[in-house]
């Protein structure tokens, strides 16, 4: 069905992509505090 | 719409109302750190054992930020797991079946839907899933995530009811609290009763039978036998159910016989969805000393949750006219996408719960309602899904409304708004207001993205307003955290498009997070205020009249952000087929 898993260029990207929106959600609650 | 039905309604709503009282209670020992259980001789030193392999200094409170934080710490870890269990599960234990591991895009969807208690499956479970990744990278998420919900709900209501403090609790403490002395203990309990009601609980590979007659399909080889699904289902489907995660063993979920097999079970599954988001109306009263708010809250869930479920059943009993005109009986109704174990009633009414909570769980298509019933489903979902709700997320939600109510309430006799004794300020209703407009902006802005792509078109099973209906229901479940579907809507095509799988993920990151964390704001901002005693003008948080202001609050909110993508899809769908006009 779907493609046997290898670490790809993709995978990292989705990595980067979840970090990513955790590090901004730190971000935003100190936006929240400075309102 | 029989008596027999009328009778179940009842039977619902009166048994809800009695357990709510003992789970509050529990709910209050299991959130406070020195509370005492009847699992502490068994418990404790399991709970003590953890905190000293985490690190963390129980008695250490933290403020709103901190407690934010480990909670994006928490998760982010949780996704990061998941996703790399789904891409290595071809080299991992359990998996009689040798499925394959899954492609990244599903594998972002699917680690984030679970992280999120989502539970959004762009993928049938039993083609796609070995044990073990049900069990470690699916399960293990039900029970977390769910935690973390409650764990969110308990610092905002600390917040609401301390005063001139800065600390909400400490999250990892909470997360551990409501794991070990609620989930664990329930989900035992229940899973063994769904064995004893016919759920599977196995580690065996599938089975084949023969079938007694060939089916033959046009274009393909005649099918002879069927493969029938086994495997641990009975544990995920208490906690499913319990935690609102929704997530189903089978891609059928709880229509499937094996995962819900009799009426009794779908009965108390059903009860289970609401059980601890009701429970924690009364923690609320409790804390804030003031019970009769508490059950003004749940007074106006139930009576939004009552008029969705009669509104739900009265379009699928009246069914479709077209198909009416073409033999099928009045007295029918719209049987389609229903199991016939379950009719029509409990069809609604599962329907209705899974969405008034975040469920998800479904024992009929949605897809399949009538446009009346189906936008049902879709508006209780749209309404922040704030009546009874998730666990941990219903109650949060419905303080942001309660928190909007009352400075409405203010501004309407002019006098400054207060809640419990505290002034809501500027930076509070802010707060409130970040909190809702994330979650519109998300819903609205990728429904609208992927209506005038070809992308979001391609997926469709449906032309017109329906397939519309399917957009706007996809996103509005993702950005929800419910995770059911109008599953005419295809998110993983053959052709590897991306699209779908990484706008849902995107949608139930912003969906949870970005609304948790100006609540969390707002609950650091309550905690520091002081209380003044009540005066001639404080304006009531119980009685009837704050019940009907709570109500008209979220209705106003939900009609006004949804109601002109509602008219372009099922209201408009309603009218085209009373034309003779099917989509």
């Amino acid at each position: 069905m779907f493609p046997p898993a290898r670490i790809t260029m993709i995978d990292l990207i989705f990595i980067a992509v979840i970090l990513g929106f955790f590090i901004l959600g730190a971000l935003y609650a100190s936006y929240c505090e400075s309102l | 719409m029989h008596s027999n039905d009328w009778l179940q309604l009842a039977l619902f709503i009166g048994l809800l109302a009695l357990i709510t009282k003992p789970i509050g209670i529990y709910l209050t020992k299991v959130l406070d750190p020195d509370g005492k259980t009847w699992l502490d001789p068994v418990l404790r030193p399991i709970e003590k054992l953890s905190y000293r392999l985490m690190g963390v200094d129980p008695a250490k409170e933290q403020g709103w930020k901190s407690y934010t934080i480990a909670m994006l710490v928490f998760s982010a870890v949780g996704v990061l797991f998941t996703y790399a269990i789904l891409r290595l599960q071809h080299l991992l234990p359990l998996n009689p079946q040798k499925l394959p591991a899954l492609s990244p895009a599903l594998a972002f969807n699917t680690a984030v839907s679970f992280t999120t208690n989502t539970n959004w499956q762009s993928y049938g479970g039993e083609a796609t899933m070995s044990y073990f990744s049900q069990m470690v990278g699916l399960t293990i998420h039900n029970f977390t995530s769910a935690a973390v919900g409650i764990s969110i709900a308990a610092a905002l209501v600390r917040g609401i009811a301390r005063h001139s403090a800065s600390t909400l609790g400490n999250f990892w403490v909470d997360v551990t609290r409501t794991t070990l002395y609620l989930l664990l203990p329930v989900c035992l309990v229940f899973a063994v009763f769904l064995v004893s009601q016919g759920t599977i609980q196995n580690f065996k590979p599938y089975e084949t039978a023969k079938l007694v007659e060939t089916v033959n399909i046009p274009g393909q080889d005649p099918v002879t036998q069927q493969t029938i699904v086994q495997g641990p289902m009975a544990s995920q489907a208490a906690i499913k159910m319990l935690g609102t995660n929704g997530g189903g063993y089978t891609n059928a979920n709880a229509a499937q016989p094996f995962e819900n097999p009799t009426p009794l079970s779908n009965f108390i599954q059903m009860l289970s969805i609401f059980a601890i988001g009701s429970g924690l109306t009364w923690y609320l009263g409790k804390t804030t000393k003031n019970q009769a708010h508490g059950w003004a809250v749940w007074t106006a869930m139930m009576l939004m949750f009552v008029t969705g479920v009669l509104a739900c059943w009265w379009a699928e009993s009246h069914g479709n006219p077209i198909h009416q005109a073409l033999g099928v009986s009045v007295a029918d109704g719209n049987m389609e996408g229903k199991e016939v174990r379950f009719g029509i009633f409990n069809s609604s009414l599962f329907a209705t719960i899974t969405t008034a909570a975040s469920c998800g769980a479904v024992n009929s298509m949605h897809d399949s309602f009538t446009a009346i019933g189906g936008l049902v489903p879709l508006f209780m979902i749209e309404l922040g899904e704030v009546v009874i709700g998730g666990v941990g997320a219903g109650l949060y939600g419905m303080l942001v409304f309660v928190v909007l109510a009352v400075f409405i309430a203010g501004l309407m006799v002019g006098r400054s708004p207060e809640y419990l004794g505290k002034k809501i300020q500027a930076f509070d209703v802010k707060m409130c207001m970040l909190a809702l407009l994330v979650l519109t902006a998300s819903i609205l802005g990728f429904t609208a993205w992927a209506a005038v792509s070809a992308w979001g078109q391609a997926g469709l099973n449906n032309a017109g307003p329906h397939g519309f209906s399917e957009i706007l229901y996809a996103y509005s479940s993702a950005t929800g955290n419910n995770g059911s579907a109008f599953a005419g809507l295809t998110a993983t095509p053959a052709d590897g498009d991306m699209h779908y799988n990484v706008t849902l993920g995107i949608a139930m990151l912003i969906g949870r997070f970005l609304m948790i964390i100006p609540i969390m704001a707002l609950a650091g901002s309550l905690v520091k205020k002081n209380i003044a005693p009540p005066s001639a003008g404080t304006f009531p948080v119980s009685g009837a009249t704050f019940t009907i202001l709570l109500i008209g609050t979220v209705l106003l909110i939900g009609a006004l952000n949804f109601l002109p993508a509602l008219a372009l899809g099922p209201i408009v769908e309603h009218f085209l087929m009373l034309k003779g006009q099917l989509f």
